[in-house]
């Protein structure tokens, strides 16, 4: 919790009592064992710099990131990720690509929503299985539809694995989207997509 | 920032001697453990403490225009001369992008395409991990031609033995993750290209992540 300063004025009250001492022993102790930096669900509407929180970014999951707030930042995002898990969706099922010449989503969509904007490492894997002679590749994109990320894939049946960054992400729904060249048979199966933040505000 | 401790002496009857307890270190006390609880206590920094002690925290500001920011923690019993820990913070990262075209290479030796990269450079001497992709690349040489991506860093040249390579003549994507120790602050981690024979092609996207394990 909070540690509450007293302020100390001479010749005034506070008088130094043993509960003003074991105020300050408890806020020592409670400082070496590291539970003093709270856990937050919107960022303060203040900081300061070097200020820290612990922000859970998906209480469900049990996604929280360490977050610093450094003033110097020269973007709009001045808390600094230092540490904790990506958000992360999966989906192992098979699924078609039916669509030839569009982006489109998969019957199930792979997605996660970004609970702050700034800018964020984006990693994708699947297994890849384009249709004869054309390609399949994949992309990231907003809930605009709007592409976030460049597209990967090739001519080939492969598993990839890709991270992006991308900075000046919204906050909101991300998801993964696919794009078939030619062809009705491409399919994507064994999926999974995270999000982890660089910085954010 | 960093607290100031007091050192208290106990009064020993003659009032010649002692500390008082002042309402400035009453204060003194108060701030350092506020600070403590906000975090502030542990500061940023762009280079590392010159006398560090054990378990001793830093946020390093790796990369400033881009919000790239360190946890470090100093582990005097580390065996190298890398002691203080990643703990925490983004990787470093350069992306370069040709969109749909690609960027070729005859070269039998490790060079660079014609946008070169990417690359980074460690502010840090230490041990890093560096992670790679490449949308897609080939060779159109057809069979038994290979086209390889491989990675210089610091005074290393890139070396066959670290290569990725394709010799299929289909676009396929490609990602390589590698350990580097001992890399000197400054050194260049950068992707170079060639092919044994034929000509390497590279479409779209290569990005780099480089993420340290210990520096000093």
């Amino acid at each position: 919790m909070a540690y509450t300063k007293t302020l100390w004025v001479e010749d005034s009250l506070p008088d130094v009592t043993a509960a003003q001492l074991n105020r300050i022993e408890q806020g020592i102790a409670d400082a070496h064992a590291g539970g003093t930096i709270p856990f937050v669900t919107s960022l303060p509407i203040s900081p300061f710099d070097g200020q820290e929180v612990y922000f859970v970014a998906d209480a469900t999951n049990g996604v929280v990131w360490h977050l610093k707030y450094r003033n110097a930042d020269p973007t709009f995002y001045r808390w600094q990720y230092i540490g904790g898990p990506p958000l992360a969706a999966s989906d192992a099922t098979t699924r078609a690509v039916a669509t030839a010449g569009a982006w489109q989503d998969t019957a199930v969509s792979l997605a996660v929503t970004l609970p702050l904007a700034g800018d964020y490492d984006f990693g994708t894997d699947a297994h890849f299985v384009p249709s004869s002679g054309g390609y399949l590749v994949s992309g990231v994109f907003n809930a605009a539809n709007a592409a976030l990320t460049g597209q990967y894939g090739g001519y080939t049946e492969t598993d990839l694995h890709n991270e992006m960054r991308v900075t000046g992400v919204a906050a909101g729904v991300v998801k993964v989207k696919y794009y078939s060249s030619g062809g009705t048979t491409a399919t994507v199966g064994q999926r999974k997509f995270d999000a982890t933040p660089v910085r954010v505000g | 920032m960093s607290y100031t401790k007091t050192t208290w002496v106990d009064d020993d009857g003659s009032y010649l001697v002692g500390t008082r307890f002042t309402a400035a270190r009453g204060n003194n006390i108060e701030q350092g453990i506020a600070d403590a609880h906000s975090g502030v206590a542990i500061p940023f920094v762009t280079t590392l403490p010159a006398s560090p002690v054990d378990g001793q925290q830093v946020f390093f500001v790796a990369d400033a225009n881009n919000g790239v920011v360190w946890q470090l923690k100093y582990r005097a019993a580390d065996p190298s001369a890398y002691k203080w820990q990643y703990v925490g913070g983004a990787g470093l990262r350069n992306v370069v992008s040709t969109g749909n075209s690609d960027e070729t290479t005859t070269s039998t030796t490790y060079t660079n395409l014609p946008t070169a990269g990417p690359s980074i450079t460690v502010p840090l001497a230490g041990d890093y991990d560096m992670e790679f992709d490449v949308e897609s690349f080939r060779n159109d040489g057809g069979a038994g031609t290979d086209a390889y991506i491989a990675f210089q860093h610091g005074a290393s040249a890139a070396a066959t033995a670290e290569r990725i390579s394709n010799g299929s003549g289909q676009l396929v994507p490609g990602s390589a993750h590698r350990r580097w120790t001992s890399l000197v602050a400054s050194d260049v981690i950068q992707a170079k290209y060639a092919v044994s024979g034929g000509t390497g092609r590279f479409r779209g996207q290569r990005t780099m992540k480089v993420t340290p394990v210990r520096v000093g």
